[in-house]
């Protein structure tokens, strides 16, 4: 690939939006502005004309920037580019300068040329037939070919210059974090969670994310792997502040007191319990949880829904719901977070958890231990005692003051 | 602070930290140097290979190398060892023993010892050349292996000892148990971390392993560390003051965790109690509650030992756990609580108090 000074993004899914599509193009920039900043060691320009924003700097844009951009959900796509006078003859030379880069495998190409400028008033058609005649006369082993050419050649004729890109990369897509409002996260440092933080910042959904760390019954290692996972998923999520809220005591005292069998599902009801009352403080909509139907005891129909009994009003977003085992391990390889997560760490679970955990969980059992034992002081210090981090897009991690002075008022 | 790892590194004696602290004020010189500021420095690290060599009784037939660790120590021994003659070793031995013998040496040459040190040595060769390489005491189980006996039972073995653990707690008579080679450490005696000395026989041929300005009689090149070196030195003078009142004390002191923990933990089992076992080094057993988990909570208190499961599955593949033929269903839970010269009952009783609380409320979660 050869690197170029002038980038033109395309945005996904804008057309649906209707009245809010400068919100959500305004939105992208934003987050992309501030990737280019930490990266790009040049200034550079950023013009956004709707469906499609164009960047140009000094400095040609690398690689590995253009990697991290397409890690920037609601980005449809990437194209380096050329760029040039809005004319046809301008358009003929600059084509000439992108002709040594070519691939030199290729051995068919076509021309498209995206004419969003009416303005400009040479046809598509003729546009791209006239640049496709100057690419033949130069490089007469070339074929052209309208369907799966090896090379396609796109000339994008926007409000101030036509642009020239012979390479497409596609992002993730969907929506840009920032525009759906936020939400609270719970990481376990397995395969799932981050699976399912990653759908959501693709829908747009700005997240904090919260670990419930069961010290001392587990070490401090598993923190140091949720903090990796975390960094992994930076890029999708933007700010995504980490709360490691010390949970063992709690855990504790669940495992003794309740109903043989309910344990995992108790301590997973106190988590989102917790989290509510995390994300009300930080006036987040809700919780994203990385339930897949059935997949363990407490993601069974009847204990999800011993959950969201306990929960009334509480808004919890199960994206990987529907999906199969391997379908979210091929995610997760593919937002690189999988091979961090099947890293054995300790499991709580196994010393305070029953060896035969209930899959039919009685919502009535579970409401009424709530009732007996809402542990709101409990849960207000474990939240008070909260460790705050915050990774920045460089990867550094800083510690956020804490909560000692908040009331959490965990009442459901 | 309660600290009970000693076996991993003791807390160094207040005179070591002074006299550490005094040798960097002091000597600033290169003790190689040519002037008589250096020879200065140099005199004194004279004077602690003298200490060391009448602390173990040794003739003039030993000498004493300064080196970084023990673990060095022994990777430069083993380094030496003629190719093709048998090594005896326990594969339950500490790892700076384990492992060089395990990388640099041919399989076929290898032979481990029994699991048991009282049946070391019959296993042993009764004629011909071969090598005897082992811990004087491990530094896991507190056994005792009869290193110094095997030199006097089978004088035609070349014997390498590690008394790491057994310096300045055990009399080690060379004199009387002419073995060929002892690694002595600093930090497990109360001196500081970073160094140790190899008291071989003149006539071991060593290897050298760091080559340079031909320290040490070309065996060990690196600037002698003049500061620790005397911290050491007044570490040794420490311990051997008062080594048989140490011992009297701590074997009485393991005596009385064993019989208070007994009474409190129903099911506490102590790993081979019915062996000789160092007083300094208890290992135990606590069946219910995996031995990580004790260990935080304990730490919550700060009170501090060592447990055999570090993280998630590593325990299970410790070979060490595996050789000694340790149960499956016991590896997750084995505590080391090992003493030193600062031990006392009242934090004997404070560990079993607060063993027993937390072992107690934990037991019945699972």
């Amino acid at each position: 690939m050869k690197n170029y000074k002038t980038l033109i993004i395309t945005v996904d899914e804008l057309w649906l939006k209707g009245a809010n599509k400068d919100f959500f193009s305004k939105t992208l920039k934003k987050n992309l502005k501030r990737v280019l900043k930490t990266f790009h060691p040049a200034k550079f320009i950023y013009n956004d004309e709707g469906a499609k924003h164009v960047v140009s700097s000094e400095l040609e844009f690398t690689d590995e920037l253009i990697k991290r951009l397409l890690k920037t959900t609601g980005l449809n796509s990437i194209m380096p580019a050329l760029v040039t006078d809005l004319s046809l003859e301008s358009a003929k030379a600059c084509i000439v300068k992108i002709l040594p880069d070519l691939p030199v495998t290729a051995k068919s190409f076509r021309v498209t040329t995206k004419r969003t400028n009416k303005g400009f008033k040479v046809g598509s058609m003729q546009t791209s037939k006239e640049l496709g005649s100057i690419v033949l006369q130069n490089k007469p082993h070339l074929k052209v070919q309208m369907k799966n050419a090896d090379l396609e050649i796109i000339v994008s004729v926007l409000q101030k210059n036509i642009f020239i890109s012979y390479e497409r990369f596609f992002g993730v897509g969907g929506l840009p974090v920032g525009t759906a409002g936020s939400m609270v996260t719970l990481l376990s440092g397995g395969i799932d969670s981050p699976v399912a933080s990653f759908l959501m910042a693709k829908r747009g959904v700005d997240q904090s994310f919260v670990f419930f760390h069961a010290h001392p019954f587990v070490g401090d290692e598993v923190v140091e792997k949720v903090k990796r996972l975390t960094t992994k998923i930076k890029p999708y999520v933007r700010f995504c502040p980490l709360h490691i809220v010390p949970f063992g005591a709690i855990q504790q005292t669940i495992a003794e007191k309740c109903p043989e069998g309910y344990q995992t599902l108790f301590f997973k009801i106190y988590m989102l319990k917790t989290a509510n009352a995390l994300a009300r403080h930080l006036d987040a909509k809700g919780l994203i949880t990385g339930d897949a139907l059935s997949q363990v005891s407490s993601q069974t129909l009847d204990n999800i829904a011993c959950v969201d009994q306990c929960l009334p009003g509480t808004t919890i977003l199960r994206p990987l719901i529907g999906m199969n085992k391997i379908e979210i391990s091929n995610l997760a390889e593919k937002i690189g977070t999988y091979k961090i997560s099947i890293e054995p760490h300790d499991d709580a679970c196994a010393m305070l958890s029953s060896k035969h955990p209930v899959t039919k969980g009685s919502p009535e059992t579970c409401k009424q231990f709530l009732t007996e034992y809402p542990l709101n002081e409990a849960i207000n210090e474990c939240l008070q005692q909260t460790k705050r981090v915050v990774i920045n897009l460089e990867e550094k991690i800083s510690e956020l003051q804490s909560y000692t002075e908040v009331d959490f008022n965990p009442h459901l | 602070m309660i600290y009970f790892d000693n076996a991993a590194s003791t807390p160094c004696y207040l005179e070591a930290i002074k006299a550490t602290q005094k040798s960097m004020l002091e000597d600033s010189a290169n003790p190689s140097a040519a002037h008589a500021f250096a020879k200065l420095s140099f005199q004194k690290i004279e004077q602690t290979r003298a200490l060391i060599l009448k602390t173990l009784n040794a003739t003039s037939n030993y000498s004493v190398l300064f080196l970084s660790s023990a673990t060095e120590a022994n990777n430069q021994v083993i380094g030496s060892f003629e190719s093709g003659v048998d090594i005896f070793y326990s594969q339950a031995d500490h790892a700076s023993i384990t492992q060089p013998l395990l990388n640099c040496k041919k399989p076929e040459n290898l032979k481990p010892l029994p699991l048991n040190p009282s049946d070391c040595l019959k296993s042993l060769p009764i004629s011909g050349p071969a090598h005897l390489v082992i811990s004087h005491i491990n530094s896991q189980t507190g056994l005792i292996w009869p290193a110094f006996e095997a030199k006097l039972e089978k004088p035609h073995l070349k014997v390498h000892v590690d008394a790491s653990q057994s310096f300045g707690k055990y009399l080690i008579d060379l004199k009387k148990y002419p073995v060929d080679s002892v690694v002595l450490s600093a930090h497990k005696m109360g001196g500081p971390k970073g160094v140790a000395a190899l008291v071989v026989k003149n006539d071991f041929s060593l290897k050298t392993l760091l080559f340079g300005g031909g320290h040490e009689g070309g065996l060990r090149s690196s600037t002698l560390n003049t500061p620790l070196i005397l911290g050491f030195k007044s570490a040794i003078e420490q311990a051997t003051k008062t080594q048989n009142r140490q011992f009297e004390k701590l074997m009485s002191l393991k005596s009385h965790m064993i019989k208070s923990l007994k009474h409190t933990i129903k099911d506490v089992e102590v790993l081979f109690d019915n062996q000789t076992t160092s007083p300094y080094i208890t290992l135990l057993a606590l069946p219910k509650v995996p031995s990580d988990v004790l260990m935080r909570f304990l730490e919550q208190d700060q009170i501090y030992l060592s447990s055999s499961s570090a993280c998630s599955s590593k325990a299970q593949e410790n070979p060490l756990l595996e050789v000694l033929k340790i149960p499956k269903d016991l590896r997750k839970h084995l505590l080391r609580v090992s003493f030193s010269y600062k031990t006392n009952a009242y934090e004997v009783d404070l560990l079993c108090e607060h063993l027993t609380k937390h072992y107690d409320r934990l037991k019945g979660l699972n």
